[in-house]
Parts: structure tokens; sequence; C-alpha cells
């Protein structure tokens, strides 16, 4: 199951799955070493623990917002997040993200969900900007702390929320400094065994800063000793940005760069880092502790099917990694080897194969997730999602004597998996253009096939499912919609897939079939979208709800 | 190889005749350590530094220490050997340096003064210095990365003693030494006290791949070069590992026998490690290699014949010896004297015959030690990890605890901890939760966690220990090839497989063996150089004597005197088996060999 995870996260990253609409990031590009080593080498140099009279009244007026929201806990975890003004983006030598490409609110929901799973009892200080973009995120165990922050300094105002989180009352207990997109993936029990004031994640990779400043652990046992050491490492980090060889290197580090750097600077004295130092560094006892543990990031093209996953303490999806997002949540749920080794989705240029599982599922009230991945469609976790969204319409109708229609049979599978969900009862037809697919799944006496354009069809009989998983193409959506939503039952579901389709300028180039080029226009659907709409508010119509999930709509018949 | 010690005065009167006194003093009690010579430097205000001087490299009056630099910066006594001190010396040449001697004491000093802290990276060796900044006024002590060589001190606020070896710091005036219960306590747990605590209260250990500055205003700071890790190495490929290994030893060993201007021989047993030494210096040197082993008069435990065969395959030049009964016991006797810190390796005593028989033809002598460590040799690793499998589940402080008490044990934690319950809270704070996150660690095998485990601890504290304390007695030096920088390196980048494969343990040091030695002369079973169980048995009236004796001497103890609780458990566990007999027994004689009462 791992190794599929991991090997689906590359794919992820090597597909337009990485980012939101568009290539991913590319991997951050080799760093000359010995200048960042003389860098780093210089900005210890400039290590200071003076607080400027401006930064220590700022450092104040964000301790007061954390008191404000300071509750009892046995473990805490300080997450800072601010989006940056819309548009901007961060580039440097050695970095460049574009924050409009990541969605961030399902990083953050990612995060709760693995805190309430891996820290039970634990209480999330999300510090965040004055809009109350996020508040919807609050609850007993994600408190909101509003800061006055600039949110075109990101890194700047973060060690500055650190260094005053460190003087509030909420720090009352072990806590967890974490990127947003640095989970946690077991327990960090065992972490607080250790004796330290402060803990640090380190990593040998040439090029890069050593120390990362996405995971640190503080122990509020010697307060004072946490809180002297990131004052030193906002202090250092204010003098760094009128330092002119940080300027010459990196530019302005307000944004990016300068909280890792000055972190850097701080402990460069305790280098080379190990588990085996134990050293004081303003008057903190700081640990360090490598990050293939406790700050894991996979390598872009890590073979990592011999990892054992369960080991990590944090998994840390840094820079484009937070693309795979949406497979690690996944993997969560349990994906499956088998499904992902060879998936079987529309090949619709391939003479279609069947495909049958080499042994039968075995739990009988299996997900519709596992069962895609069993059969290897491509509706579940191999690709495109959807099944937890069907699941959410249809488990009511499993075990009942339901018909489902589904246009494009493609290898079979999607019937295959319908078949077993909806159980024997269920009828299950499946529509398609290409003769080939006739001969498919004949070892299913529920599922019948035939060979028809739907957008051409008049059935004369009734389903209570339809799935449009057909050409995808604009006019055919619209055409097909008009031929079969009569025929669905009352109360019955109407699924269209793929909806990106209709507004891709590439899909007309890659589509199988041949089809007239203003079939394509996006119109089509948003003219029918528009009409569906309307008779909607007027309560006119049969339609009793439009759904929208990413790619996925979903109506139902009133 | 040498002895070192000295004495750092801050404030109060200061006499220099005193201080030289002291220094020279230092120097004297660790003559066996240096028979060729010794010296004192004093800068007349303050501090004090001795030397004796045993001659390898450099035999001239050129070599002899505490050594200046030309600048009259820094100075220098130094104890150990640096290997690549001739690459270091033409670096330093190409820097515009010059140099007086062909010692390798200058080419430290130039390079300390021309590198300062960041040499260290640099050196090839085993070593342990005190150099003093007479700009700055500060004393910085060195301990190499491994642990081979030893460094003690004892430090008040107002004055630094240092020096080589323990007995002789605490046998200087002004010194009241006291036995240490957190010492006790880990002597009792592991057979050794590891650094940086030693037996007695207020006196220290430089830990192994770290520096110690004593700066004028009174501050220490701690600061280390070197720790032992498993990480992967971005560059290796895994196939080519045991040939880069290969390579790395090969040039570590030509290293330690190219730099050496008196004969230089190797132990060879039948195991991997020496065997492998053996191997692959026979390829290097271009005379016959001098091979010395010694065995048991026990047939099971005896590796005589085995390495006798492996010596005639290489050409080498053998020496065997039977340590007869008479001799262990005849040592055993006097085993105290021996001692420096107490140690309970059964393996001392053989140890101590072996150099003594060695230095009668050489002066340097090459090691195999440090490869179980490294490449996971200890039959203890798969077997613990078995254990592990029958044990309740627990986190990375119950996996060291139960290692320590079940797998590595002397008295066992339970009778340890019941002796001296109000140090064990403080051994969990300061011992374990320095190694448990190495058992927290994702991607590593048993194995290799406990190797690390092992190499920061039992070896420098029970294995380079003995060897160090043992050899020395005889000014014997002993080198050990696997501690060259790139062998650690490429060690700590073993996979988990190359570490233990199918349950075959140094599966890399075996296939490297291969390639110079016939299958029938690879071992396939470590018998190990400890005091057999066997002459314990057979020699177990000799033993209750000396048991009881020690029971008489440690009883009368002030230290015990004050725990009778404490004593009476170990005296009583002491018969549970021959690790905590013996580690009993050494205590009682050690103490015996004070001459003062502790």
């Amino acid at each position: 199951m791992l190794s599929s995870l991991f090997r689906a996260l590359r794919s992820a990253r090597a597909s337009s799955a990485a980012v939101k609409d568009g290539p991913p990031a590319p991997p951050e590009p080799p760093v000359d070493g010995a200048g960042l080593e003389t860098l780093l080498a210089h900005a210890a140099t400039r290590a200071t623990d003076a607080l400027a009279p401006a930064l220590e009244a700022r450092v104040a007026e964000f301790a007061a917002a954390f008191d404000a929201s300071a509750v009892p806990a046995k473990e805490a975890l300080l997450v800072y997040h601010v989006d940056l003004p819309a548009g901007e983006t961060i580039g440097y030598r050695d970095i460049r993200i574009d924050p409009g490409k990541i969605d961030f609110a399902g990083i953050l929901r990612h995060f709760v969900e693995r805190m309430r799973r891996f820290c039970p009892g634990a209480v999330l200080y999300f510090a965040t900007g004055a809009d109350g973009r996020y508040d919807a995120l609050g609850h007993d165990d994600v408190r909101i702390v509003r800061l006055p922050a600039d949110a075109r300094w990101p890194m700047f105002e973060r060690a500055l929320a650190s260094a005053a989180f460190m003087r509030s009352r909420a720090f009352c207990a072990p806590t967890a400094l974490l990127d947003s997109d640095a989970f946690p993936n077991r327990s960090l029990a065992e972490l607080w065994e250790l004796a330290f004031d402060v803990a640090l994640t380190y990593r040998t990779q040439p090029g890069l800063m050593p120390v990362n400043e996405g995971v640190m652990f503080a122990r509020p046992e010697r307060p004072g000793a946490a809180r002297r050491f990131f004052e030193r490492v906002l202090a250092t980090y204010n003098r760094l940005l009128e330092d002119e060889a940080v300027r010459a290197y990196y530019g302005d580090v307000r944004r990016w760069r300068g909280g890792q750097l000055a972190l850097n600077a701080v402990v460069h004295g305790q280098r080379p880092y190990s588990p085996y130092r134990r050293d004081e560094v303003a008057g903190a006892r700081v640990r360090y502790l490598p990050c293939d543990t406790f700050n894991y990031s996979f390598e872009y093209d890590e073979d990592v099917r011999n990892v054992d996953f369960s080991e990590r303490t944090i998994v840390h999806l840094k820079g484009a990694r937070k693309g795979a997002l949406t497979i690690l949540r996944a993997a969560m749920n349990a994906p499956t080897e088998a499904a992902l080794r060879d998936r079987r989705f529309s090949l619709d240029r391939e003479t279609p194969t069947d495909y049958e599982p080499p042994a039968p599922l075995a739990n009988p009230r299996a997900s519709l997730t596992a069962i895609a991945d069993h059969y290897k469609t491509d509706k579940g976790n191999i690709k495109n999602h959807y099944t937890e969204h069907y699941a959410r319409y249809l488990e009511p109708l499993r075990g009942q004597p339901v018909r489902l229609l589904e246009i494009g049979v493609a290898s079979g599978a999607s019937l295959k998996m319908w078949s077993r969900y909806l159980g024997p009862q269920a009828s299950i037809v499946g529509v398609d253009v290409r003769p080939e697919c006739a001969a498919l799944c004949a070892g299913y006496p529920s599922i019948s096939i035939r060979i028809l354009d739907a957008t051409q069809w008049q059935p004369d009989e009734w389903f209570d499912v339809v799935v449009d998983d057909g050409s995808h193409v604009s006019a055919d959506i619209v055409r097909a919609f008009a031929r079969l939503w009569p025929r669905l039952r009352s109360g019955g579901y109407y699924f269209i897939e793929d909806l990106g389709c209709t507004h891709s300028p590439t899909y007309p180039q890659v589509v199988a079939f041949k089809k007239p080029p203003e079939d394509f226009a996006r119109e089509h659907f948003i003219g029918w979208l528009d009409e569906v709409l309307r008779s909607l508010d007027g309560r006119a119509s049969d339609v009793e709800l439009v759904h929208f999930y990413p790619q996925l709509a979903v109506l139902r018949k009133r | 190889m040498c002895g070192i010690g000295g004495v750092l005065q801050w404030g109060g009167a200061v006499e220099p005749p005193v201080l030289e006194a002291l220094a020279a003093s230092l120097g004297e009690l660790q003559a066996h350590r240096g028979p060729d010579g010794h010296g004192v430097w004093s800068d007349g205000a303050g501090v004090a530094l001795a030397h004796r001087r045993l001659s390898v490299i450099e035999l001239s009056p050129l070599g002899a220490q505490p050594m200046s630099d030309p600048a009259g910066r820094f100075v220098l006594t130094y104890n150990g050997e640096i290997y690549n001190h001739r690459e270091l010396r033409r670096d330093l040449e190409a820097r515009g340096q010059s140099f007086r001697s062909r010692s390798d004491t200058e080419v430290l000093l130039a390079g300390w003064a021309h590198w300062g802290r960041a040499v260290l990276e640099r050196i090839d060796g085993m070593f342990a210095f005190a150099i003093y900044d007479v700009r700055e006024r500060a004393l910085t002590l060195v301990r190499d990365r491994a642990g081979e060589k030893p460094l003690y001190y004892a430090h008040d606020g107002s004055r630094l003693l240092f020096s080589s070896e323990l007995k002789p710091l605490v046998r200087q005036p002004g010194m009241r030494p006291a036995l240490d219960p957190y010492g006790v306590f880990q002597y009792c747990a592991l057979r050794y006290v590891p650094a940086p605590f030693t037996i007695f209260r207020g006196v220290s250990q430089v830990e192994p791949g770290s520096t110690l500055t004593f700066a004028r205003d009174g501050s220490v700071r701690r600061s280390a070069f070197f720790a032992f890790d498993r990480l992967p190495l971005e560059t290796a490929r895994p196939e080519e590992l045991p040939h880069a290994v290969e390579d790395a030893l090969i040039e570590s060993i030509r290293r330690r026998l190219e730099a050496s201007d008196v004969p230089v021989g190797a132990f060879l047993s039948s195991g991997i490690d020496s065997s492998l030494v053996c191997t692959l210096a026979a390829t290097v040197l271009e005379r016959p290699l001098q091979t010395f082993c010694a065995g048991f008069d026990a047939p099971e435990h005896d590796e005589t014949g085995d390495a006798e065969r492996i010596a005639r395959h290489l050409g080498a030049e053998h020496r065997s010896y039977t340590l007869s009964t008479d001799d262990l016991l005849g040592v055993v006797r006097r085993f105290g004297e021996c001692l420096d810190e107490p140690n309970g390796d059964r393996s001392c005593v053989p140890v101590y015959l072996l150099a003594r028989e060695m230095r009668k033809a050489v002066t340097v002598a090459i090691s195999g030690d440090g490869g179980d460590e490294l490449f996971c040799g200890y039959g203890r690793y798969p077997h613990f990890s078995r254990l592990r499998r029958e044990l309740a589940p627990g986190g990375a402080r119950r996996t060291l605890e139960a290692y320590f008490d079940r797998a590595l044990a002397v008295y066992g934690l339970g009778p340890a901890r019941e002796a001296f319950p109000e140090e064990y809270p403080a051994w969990q704070e300061r011992f374990l939760d320095l190694h448990m996150p190495v058992f927290m660690r994702a991607g590593l095998s048993d194995a290799q966690r406990l190797s690390v485990l092992d190499f920061n601890t039992y070896l420098p504290g029970a294995v380079l220990a003995k060897v160090d304390r043992m050899s020395m007695r005889h000014a014997l030096e002993v080198r050990t090839p696997f501690f060259s920088p790139q062998v650690l390196a490429l060690a700590a980048s073993l996979a988990p497989t190359q570490c233990e494969q199918d349950g075959m343990l140094k599966p890399v040091l075996k296939s490297i063996l291969s390639w110079h030695l016939p299958p029938e002369l690879i071992s396939a079973g470590k018998k190990g150089f400890g005091m057999p169980p066997q002459f314990f048995e057979a020699n177990a009236a000799l033993f209750r004597d000396l048991y009881a004796g020690a029971r008489e001497v440690l009883a009368a103890t002030r230290f015990f005197t004050e725990r009778e609780h404490a004593f009476e458990i170990l005296a009583r566990e002491a018969g549970r088996n021959t690790n905590s007999l013996w580690a009993f027994t050494a205590l009682g004689l050690w103490s015996e060999s004070l001459g003062f009462p502790v």
C-alpha cells in the first residue's frame, strides 16, 4: 500500500495533478553549495539577541492575541498561515512558488484531520491574518488567532508569531511548530519523552540549508529558554534584512528564506548536527533530530518502495509536493496496491480487454472507492476521486433492485464496480458506440451492454441512476441529457463526469471520436446549465438539486 | 604514543614552581605510556603542560613536546598519531608554512594555527591533546572521533587539571577523590563508566569527537566535531559499497603502516575483522607482516590454530601464544594495578598479556577493533531482535532498557537500580535520553540502531579503554584502520541488508574477505577473546578467594560504608553470572590498587 502511495505521489508530481490548473512547479534548482555555505557562515556572525523597540512592541501585540486564545492542553500545535496578497508569488534563486495554485484551505482541513487522528487532545493554534478568511476552521481544538500581520512578508511575520507564542499563556504544553503542510503522521508522545527546550530537524543534502524551519518543537518546562531561543532567531532575522551579503544572495528575505537563514545562523556553531548533541543556544537546550523521521519529505525521484511510511513522525509536503495532497489524503483511507499497478480506464484508442481481479474482494460491504480500485477503474484513488462523492448519494441504494445506466463502457471496469457495489438485484446497463465493447463483462449476469449512440437514443425503459462518462464533448452532454433525463425515475440521480473537458483547450485534439469542432464549445454546456438553474429557481422544473464537485455534477430528479 | 597532563589556574595565588611540579608529577605517573622522553612547559603565570613521550615518528628531539609554534601563540601537548600528516604538511606548505621536523606534532600545531578547530575534520588519526592559546589565555582539550585516546579532567572553577589517565589525576595534591554514586551505578549497569562521567566525583572525561575550551573568563564551551550515525550517502550505489569499503580500508591500513619509524605488527585472531585487516595489510606491505595471536588452553575458545592457517596463507611472520592458566592468574591477581578506571570487560587480561608479548617484537600494532560496531558484527544484535519480539511492545526507552538489561547485561538493570534507586532517573535523563532518537528513526534495522548505540557507548567505554590501557601498560601503540574518516562515512551509509543479510552478520566485510581468502579460512563464528566461563569454573576456588577479597576491600570503603544496602545487593548478585562476578572483583581489585581510601 505504501509503495503505491509513493509511486502515486511521484506521478502526481509528474502530472498536472500536482497543482491546480497547471504544471507542477519545477523541483528546486541546484544551488551553488559553496555560496550557500559561505552565506550561512556569514549570517552566523550576525546573530544577535537585541530586539529593536518597534519589533519588541509588535511581539507584545502578537503575544496578547495568543493570550486571548489560550486554552489548557496537554499538547499544542502552532501553524502560521496568511495568504499572500492576490497575484503575488514567491521567487528566489532556489525556490519558486505560486500560492494561487495551492489549495491552502484543503491543506489546512487535512492538517486538522491528521491532528485529530494522531494527536487526540491536542490544540491547534492557527495563527493567521485579521481578514477572517479561515475562521470557518475554528473549533474547540482549533483556536484561530487573528494577528495584525503583514500579508506580504509571511516568513518574517511567522518568526514574529513564534517568538510571541513563546511568551504567551498559550505556551503551556509541549508544542510542535509546523508548516501547514507538515502533517502529524504518528503520535508525538515519544518525542515528548526527550529532554530539550527546543528540538530542530536537520538534513544533510547538499545545497539545502541544513536546519529546516518547517518543523520545530518546544517544551514549556523552562519557558524562558524557548522564548530566548525564538527571540534570538527573530532578532537575527531582523538584522539580516539589512545585511548586504544576504541581499546580494537572496534579495529581500522578508517574504521567504529569511526565517530559515536566521535559524541556521543561530545554531551554526552546533554543526555537525546530530541527535547526540545537547548543547545550549541562547540558554535553551537544543536537540537536533534527523529529517528522515521527524520532518519527512520524500524526494521527487526517490524510490521509496521500501520506506515504511508508518515510522515517519511528520510528513512534510514541501514545495510542489503540496499537489500530492489529495492522494495523500486518499491514502489515509487505504488505497489498494493492485488497483494502482495497472489502471483500467478509458483507453478509447485501444481494443478494450476484460480485467478480472485475481481474487474477489473480501469485505461484502467494501466502500465504493475500494471496489473501484479493485476493478481498476479511474473513478477512485487511481485518478479521479469521484467515488467518495458517488457514495454520498448512492449508499442507500445498495442491495436495492435499482437500474443504473452508464454512458461509456471502455473496458467495462466501472460496470463491474457498480454491479459489485449495488448488489445482484441491481441491473447495470452500459452503452457505447464501439462494437468491440459488446463482448465485455460476459460473466456478469446483471450487466448488459448495448452498442448505440446515447445522443441519438430513445430508450423506453426507466433508470434510477444515469452516469454520463461518454465523450465529454460539450454538445454531447447536453444531447444525452435531453434524451435520458426524461427516463430517470423520481428521486433518481444523473451524474456527469469530467466537466473539465468542456473548457480544456487541448481536449478536441486528444478525443478519440471525430466530432464537429463547434460541438466542443463550452457554450452548449453553459447554456444548458443556465436553463437548468433558471428552472430550479422557478420551482417549475423536475430538477430537485444540482451539486458540483471538481469535474463532476450531480442532479436529482424531483 | 604518549601520556599528557597539565594544569591551568585562574586567579588566586599562582606559584609557578608548584604548577610545574604538579604537571611534572602528572607526567611522571604516566611514565609507562611514554618511556622515551618527557617535558614540561610553563608560562610562569598559571599554565603548565607536561608530556611523556613514546617515540614513533621523528625519533629525534625535534619531536619533543610540549611544542610551541614558531609564532609562539600555541603550545601543544599531544598523545596520538596523525596518519595523514604528510598530506596535511603538503597542504600547509602550499600555504606558506615551513617545518623544522618530520613530526606529526608539528603538523597538528601548524594546522591548528592555520585552520583552527576545522583542522580536526581534516585529520585521519587517533588523538587526545591539549592546546594552549597564549594570546587568548584559553586551553582547549580535544579527543578523537571514536574515543581511542583517553583524556580526563577535573575543573573546580579556579583550577583545571587534565591527564591521559585517571589515577595520576586523582593522586595530585588538592584532589579529594571520592567515588561517585552515579559513576558506580553506571559501572554496575554497563561494566564501564561512559564519558563525560567517571567513577570519581568531580572528575570528567572529554567525550569522543568533541572539544572543550576553557576561556580566561572562566567559561567552558563544549563543541562536537563528530558523531557516528547511520545516514544514507547520496552518491553511494549499494552494489559498489563493498568495493568502496575495501578501497578505504586499504588506504587506511597503508597510512597506519607507513606513519611509523619503528616496527609495526598486527593482531590476528580467526575473527573477520582482524583477518581482514591482516589480509589487506599483507597486500599493502612489501615485506612480510608480523602477526600475533594468543589463545586459551581450551579448544572451543582457542583461535590460534585458525589464525596460524590464515597467517600461513598470507605469508606472515606469525607468533602464537597459548595463555596458560598461570599467566592469566598472575595478571588477574594484580589486575587492579593494570586498570586505570574500572573496566569489567573480560578480555582485558588476555589483551594485557598479548600486548606484553608483542611489545618484545614491535612498538606499533594494527587491530580490527571497531569492525563489529561499524559493520554490525555482534551476535547479540539478532539475538536481541528475537528477544524483543517476545517482550511487550514498547517505545525507544523500553527497547534501550531491555538491551542493557538482557542483551548486554552486567548486573542487569534490576539489581543495579535496586542498589542505586536515586541514580536511575538521572540515568534515564542523561544517558538513555541521548540514545533514544536513533531508536525512533525510520528505516533502520534493530542491528543498525544497536550498533550506533554501541559505537557511541560500549566501544569507547569498554573496548577502546581496554585496548589503550592494556597496551599502554607496555608502551605498545595500537592503531585501528576501521576509524579512518572514509571508512566511518561508508559504514554510516550501509543499508539494513548490508548490516545483516538473512541472519548473516557483517555481510560487507565477509564479501571483501571472500575476494582474498579461501572459504575454509573465513570464520563462521566468533569465539571472542574474553576469559572463557570455563576458565572461571576451572579456577573457581581462586575466583572465590578474589571475590572474598574484593568484598572485604569494598565493604571497608567509605563509599559502601555509607551505602550498606547497595553493597549487600551488589555482593549478593555478583554470584549470579560471570559478568557480574568479574565486574565486582575488578572493582575491588581496582579500589585496593588506589592506595588511598575512597
